[in-house]
């Protein structure tokens, strides 16, 4: 999801928000007449009419087919992935230019932090913070972990990441989750002495 | 003078914390699946008034229902849902989602989630002497609450337990971890 999407959510939800609120003012005016006044009864003569017309079906129709894939365009949109893919390399120049695939960066640091630290279903992904990209590595936990080797694969990982880019501003960040709960095995292996 | 075979660090990003979806999200998702209900009825509504399926059309169906409406306690009743709900969704439109994620100590960007940092005092306070069963049952961002089941000295297996925390995850974040003990019959 991007910022500009985001931004997107944020207008539209503001909308439907004073839409409703408006909805249920008017509502509660019609009730009890405070600020305006308006008939007893609901009339939709006006409105049947249009609804009973031969071209309202084909309106209709159109414009919610297009509000319909608008709305689809809309939600699947949340589903992109957000970070850029590629960089341009600070060593770009007249004779061409360099560009790192930071997808491909982000997934090998993910399984380079499965290999040296006691993290499992390690994801890379990309995020743009300012000027910077961020190359984020998330996984889960192993309960067993020592919380220092984690530091020290992390501060391994940023320092692999900061040879290879050393002046293009492209950093890593670990984010760590709980453990995924696993089915309890109807024998357990544990074996207690005390 | 520094160490020319020392990669330069590029100056670090500012460390703004990892983020649920805000609750915009949410919104705009469920509008987003009523302009495909609308686009759907559209289609219905079309077919029917067409002879192409049976049945009748949906939009005329609310439109009769709506015909002959008063301001009855019924209308009043969903005027204060719609208000209370818009003004829900008036107030988190432009709030950020919450910290998912807790910062831990030091220079490295590595953030734990609470759950993370429970599972690992649980499991250290379970592997320290005189402890039968350790779990972290009280999760919150700022405090954790891991209870110790015992049959020996509380105190001395609260000792190791703490001990034991105190290792892993020590202080990677500042989050506080206490240790309950329940001592049961041997």
């Amino acid at each position: 999801m991007t910022r500009k999407l985001l931004g997107i959510d944020r207008i539209v939800s503001a909308l439907v928000g004073l839409a409703l609120l408006a909805l249920g003012l008017y509502l509660l005016d019609w009730r009890f007449g405070v600020v305006g006044s308006y008939a007893d009864e609901v009339r939709i003569d006006a409105v049947g009419t249009v609804a009973d017309s031969g071209w309202w079906p084909w309106a209709f129709a159109a414009a919610g087919v297009l509000l319909g894939l608008l709305g689809l365009y809309w939600l699947l949109a949340h589903l992109r992935r957000p970070g850029p893919g590629t960089r341009r390399l600070s060593g770009s120049g007249a004779h061409g230019r360099l560009e790192a695939d930071l997808r491909s960066v982000a997934d090998t640091i993910a399984g380079r932090l499965e290999s040296t630290a006691p993290v499992t279903g390690a994801r890379g992904t990309t995020r743009s913070v300012g000027a910077h990209t961020l190359l984020l590595v998330r996984g889960q936990v192993e309960p067993t972990a020592d919380a220092r080797e984690l530091v020290a694969a992390t501060e391994a990982l940023e320092a692999e990441v900061a040879r290879a880019f050393p002046t293009d501003q492209v950093t890593c960040r670990v984010v760590l989750d709980a453990p995924r709960r696993r089915r309890l095995a109807r024998t357990s292996n544990r074996v207690r002495v005390s | 003078m520094s160490d020319p075979t020392v990669a330069a660090r590029p100056a670090s990003p500012p460390r703004t914390p990892p983020r649920a979806r805000p609750a915009a999200v949410t919104t705009s998702a469920v509008l987003a699946l009523v302009l495909i209900a609308l686009g759907v009825v559209s289609v219905h509504d079309l077919a029917a008034s067409q002879g192409w399926s049976s049945g009748s059309s949906w939009t005329r169906s609310v439109l009769d229902s709506v015909e002959g409406l008063t301001a009855s306690v019924l209308v009043v009743a969903v005027a204060v849902v719609l208000v209370l709900l818009g003004l829900v969704v008036l107030l988190t439109a432009f709030r950020p989602g919450r910290r998912t994620h807790l910062p831990t100590q030091g220079d490295a960007d590595l953030w734990v989630s609470a759950g993370a940092l429970a599972a690992l005092a649980g499991a250290s306070a379970d592997r320290a002497p005189g402890v039968i069963s350790a779990e972290a049952t009280r999760i919150r961002p700022r405090s954790i609450t891991v209870d110790v089941v015992t049959h020996q000295d509380p105190g001395t297996v609260e000792a190791a337990a703490r001990a034991a925390v105190d290792t892993s995850p020590g202080d990677l974040a500042k989050t506080r971890i206490d240790i309950r003990i329940k001592e049961v019959p041997r």
